[in-house]
């Protein structure tokens, strides 16, 4: 009788791998094409942002909280803000509280564009990725007609936003939104959502139930894609997401099992439809003129004290835990991510899939690299 | 034929017929849709530079109005990364600066010290093509010589 090798091979995926976003390393356990566990190793990305917070004055630290998740840096400068705000009691011009919504969820849309293409990229479609790609230029035509960068925005400010709206930026955003909503999700849902070979590829791979979701802490739209109703913007709202109308989309096997690829996958394209949703409220409701940002003293301190607030980020819960000693910069800042939860359950979700199919698991977390190591 | 025969063909027509709705809304961008990128830099159009493809905020390299600047080091101190070098010395009775370094290689063009300068010396271009051969040339001195600082009092008196 030939000879087989029977021990599992230990493979090495990444750090610089097409389909882990990022410098990303999964030590792989395989059995032939079956796999027995995929462990992450993270840390490659390390930048000590929260230790950088640390060493600058607080308003300084805004274009850092850009670089956490580079996809969607405007949500996450509205968290540190919101951090801020909350502890040093500041009030903020209503005309900003709407353009800061305005901007987050543009981003949020923005990030789910490339979460959704690149995952089908992944899976080796390249076309819905390029439609995605051309639709999230638009987005940052109008992020740069508002604050004038195109990625890291850096646009809310602790008290309020940078720049009021450019003239006529209302119409491109009500275009941009309107055409999101009413042409291009349907356009994509039928290009790939819809493609019986996605689908199958996608459905009943990576389940999640709703009670292990809840134990790995999962966040976002993760959290949701196992159906479990939970949006820190309904739960826990800051800003002035309860004045807007809106639903939170949860997964419920649409094609397969609950809380499989597929149904977090279909979480994110029902959001971009939200959040076009938001938008329009927002757009609606913002006042025509008025002030957008309360003056800060030069040295600016907050006192003594700590504080703990969540915020929606397109990959979930994003924590900004704050203590001050009553100093021109940050006692301590810690920053939690929702990247960083998700890569916790791979191990236990990965066990016995095909090598394939990791890809796809991975690509439906909608990791980014640098939200899991910051 | 048995049931596993008859899902292998069901399989591979539902493959074509699937592949075949999304190459429909390809070939209609192929057919119908203008280019959507364009060339850059080669063909931005008639008389076009790249400088014209962005938007007004555009934050590109800083740049100094020598006139305006006073001295008050504030965007110094307000950027996280310390890239401006500024000095200002005392020559005689006048003040003068001498030295405004921005090291447009570290910048992160995140906008605070144009925020924080008091009478818009510091302002954004919208030159963004960067691109060099040493990096010791993106460290971009703004004074060749020393200007003397600008004196807000005395420049409200002429307005
Ligand atoms: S734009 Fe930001 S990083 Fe660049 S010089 Fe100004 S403060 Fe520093
Ligand atoms: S550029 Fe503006 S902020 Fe900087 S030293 Fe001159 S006046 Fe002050």
């Amino acid at each position: 009788m030939a000879h087989f090798l029977t021990e599992e091979m230990i493979l090495n995926m990444g750090p610089h791998h097409p389909s882990t976003h990022g410098v990303l390393r999964f030590i792989l356990q395989t059995d032939g094409e079956m796999m027995r566990r995929a462990v992450p190793d993270i840390g490659f990305l390390h930048r000590g942002i929260e230790k950088i917070a640390e060493l600058v004055p607080y308003q300084s630290f805004m274009p850092f909280t850009d670089r956490i998740d580079y996809l969607a840096s405007a949500c996450c400068n509205l968290g540190y803000a919101v951090t801020v705000e909350r502890l040093a009691g500041i009030e903020i011009p209503e005309k900003a509280d709407y353009l800061r919504i305005i901007a987050a969820e543009l981003t949020r849309i923005g990030s789910h564009l490339i979460g959704l293409g690149a995952l089908l990229l992944d899976l080796g479609a390249v076309t819905p990725f390029v439609h995605a790609l051309r639709e999230r230029e638009t987005f940052n035509d109008l992020m740069e007609a508002l604050c004038g960068a195109r990625l890291t925005h850096n646009y809310v400010r602790i008290g309020g936003v940078s720049h009021d709206e450019p003239p006529s930026f209302r119409e491109k955003t009500r275009k941009f939104i309107d055409h999101i909503e009413n042409e291009f999700i349907d356009e994509f849902n039928e290009l790939a959502s819809f493609n019986t070979i996605f689908i199958n590829r996608m459905v009943n791979v990576g389940v999640i139930s709703p009670e292990q979701a809840i134990e790995h802490c999962l966040v976002g739209p993760n959290l949701r894609g196992s159906g479990v109703k939970y949006d820190v913007r309904k739960n826990d709202p800051y800003s002035i997401y309860d004045r807007l109308d809106f639903d939170v989309p949860v997964g419920h096997g649409k094609f397969g099992t609950l809380g499989d690829c597929y149904d977090r996958y279909w979480v994110r394209v029902e959001e971009v439809r939200e959040s076009c949703r938001i938008i329009r409220q927002a757009l609606d409701q913002m006042p025509e003129s008025g002030a957008i940002r309360t003056k800060l003293t030069r040295a600016f301190k907050p006192p003594k004290g700590e504080i703990y607030v969540r915020t929606e980020c397109p990959r979930g819960e994003m924590g900004f835990y704050l203590i001050s000693d009553g100093g021109a910069s940050p006692y301590r800042l810690k920053i939690r991510t929702g990247s960083f939860t998700s890569m916790a359950i791979i191990s236990e979700v990965s066990q016995g899939v095909m090598v394939a199919d990791l890809v796809a698991i991975i690509g439906s977390f909608d990791i980014v690299a640098p939200e899991v190591d910051r | 034929m048995t049931n596993e025969g008859v899902r292998y063909f069901k399989n591979i027509r539902e493959a074509i017929l699937t592949t075949a709705k999304g190459m429909k809304i390809t070939l209609k961008y192929w057919v119908k849709e203008p280019a959507i990128t364009i060339e850059y830099p080669d063909r931005l159009g008639k008389g076009r530079t790249a400088e014209d493809l962005v938007s007004e905020r555009y934050r590109g390299f800083l740049k100094l109005d020598p006139s305006k600047c006073i001295g008050c080091l504030q965007c110094m101190r307000a950027c996280p990364i310390d890239c401006i070098l500024i000095k200002v010395e005392k020559i005689g009775e006048e003040r003068y600066l001498t030295r405004f370094d921005v090291d447009q290689s570290k910048c992160m063009y995140c906008g605070l010290c144009v925020e924080v300068c008091p009478t818009g010396a510091i302002t954004f271009s919208k030159r963004f093509e960067g691109a060099c051969y040493d990096i010791g040339e993106l460290c971009i001195k703004h004074l060749q010589e020393p200007v003397s600082v600008a004196r807000p009092k005395a420049k409200k008196k002429e307005e």
